[in-house]
């Protein structure tokens, strides 16, 4: 009986290991997620930033085409 | 397309395969400098041109090996136009090699100017926030470029022209006809596009059309003499009178003298197995003696060797056409074919092998 007990207590200590091996790895891997989003994908899925940043590109660099381009290319 | 709306990605993006792979693998830069302006420094904006074998060759190997032949890549018949109007002189070669890097050479495109963003030479920009795409729309990525002529044909666009049939009638985009194989290149430097082996061919889809013994009686009379597009197409535009140049700020600049809408049939210069036709459609294409004249005067001192009336293949095909109602629509219609007097003075040594002369322009009838 206490054997079976034991054995039970085993089991239950092997499946926490795993899930906590689960979530443990799992969060090492959004981690590195968030990482790479820290760089450039944050600004470049932010819209808002993106317009600040492109005012001042725009300010800095404006668009120059020849006004003397005339007909169809 | 506003700047910031150019290079905003799409969270969708980011679930996909090719939103695995870190940003700086292709595109380089800094991603650990907080400073977006040095973060920048370094930063390929299309790392799939003019070399693609980085960023996309490690998947798709033999795709990038071929697509460097791709005339959408390579431009090539450009050059081997040029090359033959050109003066053998080295300094002229030079100033027009100048010239077209200027103008003309940047209206390529590339894997990711047709899978990801606008081509560049349309100012780019994202089309579907970074996700890529198996294949690229129509009107973002293929008429952004072949709009002048190609796309208001092929939807009707030009005054009191309809749009091509198969478009109007079956909405089918560029590439239900212009596979894959085609825009990839197959690895031989084809220098004219119609020479491309995977090309379009009506005889494709429509097979009874190409035979002697066809169904259709005009079919069988014609399929060896005249091009589809003699009897299907209508009227499409012509440009003359191209001139390139920088403006006092130093900015590249075209102008086009006139533009026109037209039909003309002229005689096939470069008869082969495939296109054995007598008679083509043919269409002014904008060049002029004096194109690169801003860089070097008389540049294009061989300039007859290659005409000015080229084969052309107009983009709005229909079942019936003035010139197919009946024989006589087309038979003995001089205004169709391509005269002498349709061509200027100076341009017409130059169009001898498309120019039709009169007594080659159809008369008679034959009956089977």
């Amino acid at each position: 009986m206490l054997q079976k007990k034991g054995k039970g207590i085993g089991c239950l200590w092997v499946l926490i290991l795993v899930f906590l091996g689960y979530f443990l790895l799992w969060g090492d891997a959004s981690t590195v997620q968030t990482q790479e989003k820290s760089s450039c994908v944050s600004c470049h899925t932010n819209s808002r930033e993106l317009i600040k940043i492109s005012q001042i590109i725009l300010k800095m660099r404006p668009p120059v085409k020849s006004e003397e381009t005339k007909g169809e290319g | 397309m506003e700047l910031y709306e150019k290079v905003l990605v799409e969270d969708e993006f980011l679930e996909t395969d090719h939103g695995q792979i870190p940003c700086v693998d292709c595109h380089g830069g800094n991603p650990d400098d907080s400073n977006w302006e040095t973060a920048h420094e370094g930063v390929i904006k299309d790392p799939t041109f003019p070399d693609a074998s980085k960023a996309c060759g490690e998947c798709h190997e033999d795709i990038v090996k071929l697509g460097k032949s791709s005339l959408h890549v390579s431009l090539l018949p450009y050059r081997v136009i040029m090359g033959r109007r050109a003066s053998p002189d080295e300094s002229v070669k030079k100033a027009i090699d100048e010239a077209m890097g200027n103008h003309c050479m940047g209206c390529h495109s590339s894997c990711g100017q047709c899978h990801i963003s606008r081509p560049d030479s349309v100012d780019g920009g994202l089309v579907k926030g970074h996700t890529f795409m198996k294949t690229p729309p129509m009107a973002t990525n293929c008429t952004s470029c072949h709009g002048s002529r190609l796309e208001k044909e092929f939807t009707g666009k030009n005054p009191g022209i309809p749009g091509d049939v198969h478009f109007v009638k079956k909405n089918m985009q560029c590439v239900s006809c212009h596979k894959a194989g085609e825009m990839h290149g197959d690895g031989k430097e084809y220098q004219s596009m119609h020479d491309v082996a995977s090309g379009p061919k009506c005889v494709d889809c429509h097979e009874d059309a190409g035979k002697a013994t066809s169904k259709k009686k005009v079919h069988g009379l014609h399929y060896e003499t005249v091009s589809c597009t003699v009897c299907h197409s209508l009227q499409y535009k012509h440009c003359y009178g191209c001139h390139v140049g920088k403006d006092s700020k130093g900015l590249p600049y075209y102008q086009t003298e006139k533009t026109c809408l037209g039909f003309k049939i002229g005689l096939n210069p470069t008869v082969t197995k495939e296109r054995p036709y007598k008679f083509i459609t043919v269409r002014h294409v904008p060049t002029d003696p004096g194109l690169f004249d801003y860089y070097v005067k008389e540049g294009l001192k061989n300039f007859d060797r290659v005409p000015t009336w080229k084969p052309t293949t107009p983009h709005n095909i229909q079942l019936k056409t003035p010139q197919n109602k009946s024989c006589k629509k087309c038979h003995k219609k001089k205004e169709l074919f391509l005269t002498e007097e349709d061509v200027e003075a100076e341009e017409r040594e130059g169009n001898r092998s498309v120019i039709v002369p009169k007594s080659k322009i159809p008369t008679k009838t034959k009956k089977r």
